[in-house]
């Protein structure tokens, strides 16, 4: 539990000091929704049906493109061997990226959702709802991002790979699931109607959380 | 190696002789169907290619976690020759099923069916695997990122699948109905089907897997070649 | 009637596949037992150079 907070905070420094994700996650989600604002401002749309869609478009891309430096890092300023000759085992080292990682993209989350509110002004009858969506969502977003960004972070071409390997399994998962939901929340549904794809993504959750914790292990070896 | 090109021809063989007797069920000996008539008889390649693709990514998600287990390269191979394999008979059984859905339901594709969805998305899954493995840097490597993707994209197949079930169905469901709208007759050439297609799926991992030995063998000899020059 | 196309499209679809993946397989398996073979004779070749 230790190791795991050392990772935790380290990350938390790295990050506050390069304010690489920060960044990059601020600039790309103003760019997404405000294109889609301008690509819909043309032709006739339901704001409803669609604002769920571009909100996890947003969210999807955003915590892809933050979460692919955060191995890559290690190996190109050289701190990946001294990561791993540390007494700290590889499954703390995933917990720790994760636990950190999830920290800073849900308040840069919470930031985007209100850019997102004003350029798609929805009625949200259970904010709760759709707050607890966004948060779970955004758990099985940066657990599975932190094991592919693991995994291409080893490969040649990286930043072609990370899409290549996450969408397949992220959007057709979490993503689906939770557009499903959060449309149903748009349209008025309250968090009990919702329950079924929650449980759902719950357990995406759990299954790339175990998944990144036992496994990761093979990924960051060699 | 002899006893191996042996067993690789009996295979192939049986996989021969019980594809022509499934052509011949499936186009002759079954009955046409009563509202779609001779179309069909896509119908029972199009089941046996899509449950090969099932079994064959399923070896690769089982051959990844022996891998992992054992750390034995030879179960990284099976892995790879299975899941290439696999991705040959998803696109058939993608290919087919749209003409088949051209025929009954007047549209290749319909995007709100989920049986159809999840063999896509499995499809785009072992698409990005083969992707993975042509840019690994090192063998070992290759061996081990593969590994977790493939059990990460395996895993997910079945959750996906009950996750998107409030979806409504088109896809006929063809196990389990109690009624039975499948004719004996037809249930007896799809069975002839898969296992036709079982077979030629183990010829198709043995001759794949034993391709993949050769070109290590080469590698062996180029270094002992190599290795004399020094 | 005309539905049929897609009977026979579909036939001649999987089976040339299958056809053309096994034929893919096989000119790979000859190519590479004939540089294998090539490899074992370069080196069985400089065995017996060193022998000498």
């Amino acid at each position: 539990m230790n190791a795991v907070k050392t990772i935790f905070l380290k990350e938390l420094m790295v990050e506050f000091r390069s304010k690489q994700m920060i960044n990059s996650y601020f600039i790309l989600s103003l760019m997404i929704i405000t294109s889609f604002r301008f690509a819909f401002s043309v032709i006739d749309f339901s704001l409803t049906q669609l604002a769920s869609p571009i909100l996890w478009i947003t969210f999807f891309f955003g915590g892809m493109f933050s979460l692919s430096p955060i191995y890559k890092r290690e190996i190109e300023q050289g701190t990946r061997e001294g990561l791993l000759l540390a007494p700290i085992s590889p499954s703390s080292i995933y917990l720790g990226k994760f636990l950190a990682n999830l920290l800073v993209i849900s308040c840069l989350e919470l930031f985007t959702l209100l850019i997102f509110f004003v350029f798609f002004p929805v009625d949200t009858p259970d904010l709760l709802a759709l707050l607890t969506l966004v948060a779970i969502g955004t758990i099985g977003i940066v657990a599975l991002g932190n094991i592919i960004s693991a995994i291409s972070s080893n490969l040649a071409q990286s930043e072609v790979m990370l899409p290549v390997l996450l969408v397949p399994v992220l959007l057709f998962t979490v993503i689906m699931s939770s557009v499903s939901a959060t449309s149903n929340v748009f349209a008025g549904a309250h968090l009990l109607d919702v329950m079924q794809e929650i449980k759902f993504i719950l357990a995406f959750d759990v299954v790339f959380l175990a998944v990144g914790y036992l496994l990761i292990d093979y990924i960051l070896e060699d | 190696m002899t006893l191996k090109n042996n067993i690789a021809s009996l295979i192939l063989g049986i996989a021969v002789i019980s594809i022509l007797i499934s052509i011949y069920l499936a186009l002759v000996y079954t009955p046409s169907h009563e509202t779609m008539g001779d179309v069909q008889r896509i119908f029972y390649f199009h089941v046996a290619s899509a449950w090969i693709s099932y079994l064959a990514f399923g070896v690769t998600f089982v051959a990844g976690l022996l891998y992992l287990k054992s750390k034995d390269l030879k179960w990284d191979t099976v892995a790879y020759g299975s899941a290439e394999v696999g991705i040959i008979f998803c696109t058939l059984a993608i290919i087919t099923g749209s003409l088949w859905g051209k025929a009954a339901w007047g549209v290749f594709w319909r995007w709100e069916d989920i049986k159809l969805f999840i063999t896509l998305v499995l499809w785009l899954v072992f698409i990005a695997y083969l992707a993975l493995r042509a840019n690994a840097k090192s063998r070992i490597s290759k061996a081990n990122l593969s590994a977790v993707f493939g059990i990460i994209g395996f895993i997910c197949v079945p959750l996906s699948f009950a996750a998107n079930r409030i979806w409504q169905q088109y896809h006929p469901t063809v196990i389990a109905t109690s009624r039975g709208s499948l004719q004996a007759s037809m249930a007896f050439a799809l069975v002839v089907a898969v296992f036709a297609f079982t077979f030629l799926y183990a010829y198709l991992l043995l001759t794949r897997v034993g391709i993949e030995k050769m070109r290590e063998t080469i590698e062996e000899i180029k270094q002992l070649i190599g290795g004399q020059n020094v | 009637m005309s539905d049929l196309i897609y009977l026979y499209g579909a036939y001649t679809i999987v089976w040339a596949g299958v056809f053309f993946y096994i034929l893919k397989l096989h000119i790979a398996q000859r190519k590479l037992e004939n540089e294998i073979k090539m490899l074992r004779e370069i080196l069985n070749g400089k065995k017996s150079k060193k022998n000498l």
